[in-house]
């Protein structure tokens, strides 16, 4: 942590220092000139994301856009600490819930919601997929391949739907939303401006008596050298000095580097969320099933620790000193380190419920119910990145220790008529009752390899080996996936 | 790939309009604009103003305007469109396709841009 704040004063001086040593030169273009003090705006094509506020300060601080959030499908035992929001879309190497049978189709809808306060996100999910047979008709269906065949061909999308709802608040408190906070922000940003209007003034003259324009048709002596635009060597100094303070002003240099402070609290803010799913099934593919789940979220230094101490005067709805509260946010981010405190606690609590399903299948000699049956599942996460210890090529590296503890009552099928009746089966698969509870607990390792790849591998241990993921005997195993974020687009 | 992020829009007829718009999910981002006028600054347009409506000036006789913009992305815009700026010039009520560009942000960041839009 120490070395960290060294490091991020360090190279917030040198920035500075070089900034200040920085001219324009009589063989720069005017466009050459202006950027050696505003920075150019990154390539928004290229994969590799630059911080665009990096580029102009070359600090060392890390975009907390591009987080690596490790594996965050729920049903996955490598789970993480940090819940991306916004990361709608993403595909694992690991199998898909509604079955091989068909690719499912996804359906997001993000809705605010004024009935529980403004800034209140509701995010409806609506996923149709072909499913699969039930394990429990596919067991009585063994050795009948033609059955097999013609149930799994009778499918359509609607016989296996999935909707959800997940309510995320944002508020002062809670949720990372810039929104109830913005006031206090903007009042802080606004006080670190030091444009020049007379430099502004000076400047505009220069590019009319120069006949400089960007217009898009007609770009005329943007590219051209100061020297050859103003042959005059003393007329040159001026109107490179009123260049440089223009774009000095231009540059925010003070601003950026509160709103890289202000952005990093922000993103360690605590979330609070809750779901509600219901599946809905055909009932050879299984029963219907309902589950609710709330989840909370807390990192360390973040906006509400700011103004619970040293930025007590300067929360959302007081009358702040804007200057005082700017400077008292940058100093309690950079010795706190909170833009490399990625530390994130995740508790949660879920209810599951599968509803009872009978399955008469007269013309191939089978006909059961399945009992409902519940589950409650309790978790805690912890995850972290590895900047302030790792080497430059970890940096962006995960850790993430899971703990998930279920208490459960799996319903058991049973046939309606006797064995001697219908076809017999082998149901020493299902014969023994399933324990009543698991617990299952997992160290995960993610290493980044850019802003869309990312490589997990868990240890995952579990007191009933009958109960990890996969088809395995063994209390302990490790699992090796990859795992591919969809690209945004425009 | 976005224009360049200094722009000088000269010369501008007088009683054009420059206009100045912004769009995205507005959780994650937070834009500002200085505007200086002729040796002075005239206003801040902030982020509530441009949520109300697209922010607009005249241009007037010799007049040199800078619009000096900051605009801070917290969160990569992965769920939706990108973080937007568009800026543009309207002679009677008509956009100058020579005065006519966006900047679009698909990652977290600090980003200004600056444009002088002047008569002269």
């Amino acid at each position: 942590m120490r070395n960290a704040c060294i490091a991020f004063v360090s190279a917030v001086l040198l920035a500075a220092a070089a900034q200040a040593a920085e001219h324009c030169q009589p063989s720069d273009t005017v466009r050459q000139c202006v950027h050696r003090f505003l920075f150019v705006l990154p390539d928004e094509s290229d994969v590799q994301k630059t911080d665009a506020a990096a580029s102009a300060a070359k600090s060392t601080q890390k975009a907390v856009s591009a987080v690596n959030t490790g594996i965050t499908n729920l049903l996955s035992p490598s789970q993480t600490a940090l819940k991306d929001f916004l990361s709608l879309l993403s595909v694992s190497g690991e199998k898909g819930s509604a079955g091989d049978a068909g690719t499912p189709l996804t359906f997001d809808y993000n809705l605010p919601v004024s009935l529980f306060g403004e800034g209140y996100k509701l995010k409806l999910q609506t996923v149709l997929a072909k499913p699969d047979l039930s394990s429990d008709l596919t067991s009585r269906l063994t050795g009948n391949d033609a059955a097999v065949t013609s149930l799994k061909n009778s499918f359509s999308y609607s016989d296996d739907i999935t909707t959800s709802a997940t309510l995320n608040p944002s508020s002062q408190r809670f949720g990372r939303s810039i929104a109830p906070h913005r006031a206090v922000f903007e009042d802080m940003l606004v006080s670190l401006f030091n444009t020049d209007p007379q430099a502004d003034q000076r400047a505009g003259q220069f590019f009319k008596d120069a006949g400089v324009s960007t217009a898009k048709n007609a770009v005329k002596n943007f590219d051209s050298r100061l020297d050859a635009l103003i042959p005059d060597a003393s007329a040159r100094g001026k109107v490179i000095a009123d260049l440089e303070a223009s774009a000095q002003g231009a540059a925010f240099t003070d601003a950026i580097a509160f709103a890289k402070n202000f952005t990093a609290l922000l993103n360690n803010q605590p979330q609070l969320y809750g779901s509600a799913l219901y599946h809905s099934r055909k009932d050879i593919a299984g029963a219907n099933e309902r589950s609710a789940k709330l989840t909370y979220e807390m990192g360390r230094h973040n906006l509400n620790e700011f103004y619970g101490g040293a930025g007590h005067d300067c929360a959302p709805g007081m009358t702040i000193n804007p200057s005082l509260c700017a400077t008292a946010l940058n100093k309690f981010a950079q010795t706190t380190g909170a833009a490399d405190s990625t530390d994130r606690v995740a508790v949660s609590v879920e209810y599951n419920r599968t509803d009872p399903v009978t399955v008469t299948l007269p013309q191939f000699s089978v006909d059961y119910s399945l009992p409902s049956g519940h589950k409650l599942v309790y978790s805690i996460t912890y995850g972290r990145t590895l900047a302030e210890t790792a080497a430059d090529m970890m940096k962006e590296d995960r850790l993430d220790v899971a703990i998930n503890y279920e208490d459960t009552k799996l319903a058991h099928a049973s046939d309606n008529v006797p064995l001697r009746i219908i076809r017999p089966f082998d149901d020493t698969s299902t014969a023994t009752p399933p324990p009543r509870d698991r617990f299952v607990g997992s160290i995960t390792y993610t290493h980044k390899i850019n802003d869309n790849f990312a490589l997990p591998l868990s240890l995952v241990y579990a007191n009933h080996a009958s109960f990890l993921p996969g088809d395995v005997t063994r209390k302990l195993n490790a699992h090796f996936g990859l795992v591919y974020k969809l690209p945004s687009s425009k | 790939m976005n224009p360049d992020n200094f722009q000088v829009w000269r010369p501008l007829d007088v009683g054009s309009t420059f206009v100045m718009s912004t769009s995205g999910d507005d959780n994650f981002y937070n834009i500002t604009v200085v505007v200086n006028a002729n040796g002075k600054q005239e206003t801040i347009w902030r982020h509530n103003d441009f949520m109300a409506a697209p922010q607009k000036r005249t241009i007037a006789a010799n007049d040199i305007c800078t619009f000096h913009v900051l605009l801070i992305v917290t969160q990569d815009p992965k769920s939706g469109p990108p973080v937007s700026v568009a800026a543009h010039v309207e002679n009677d009520g008509t956009t100058d396709p020579n005065f006519d560009l966006q900047w679009d942000f698909t990652h977290a960041g600090q980003f200004p841009i600056t444009i002088f839009a002047q008569n002269l």
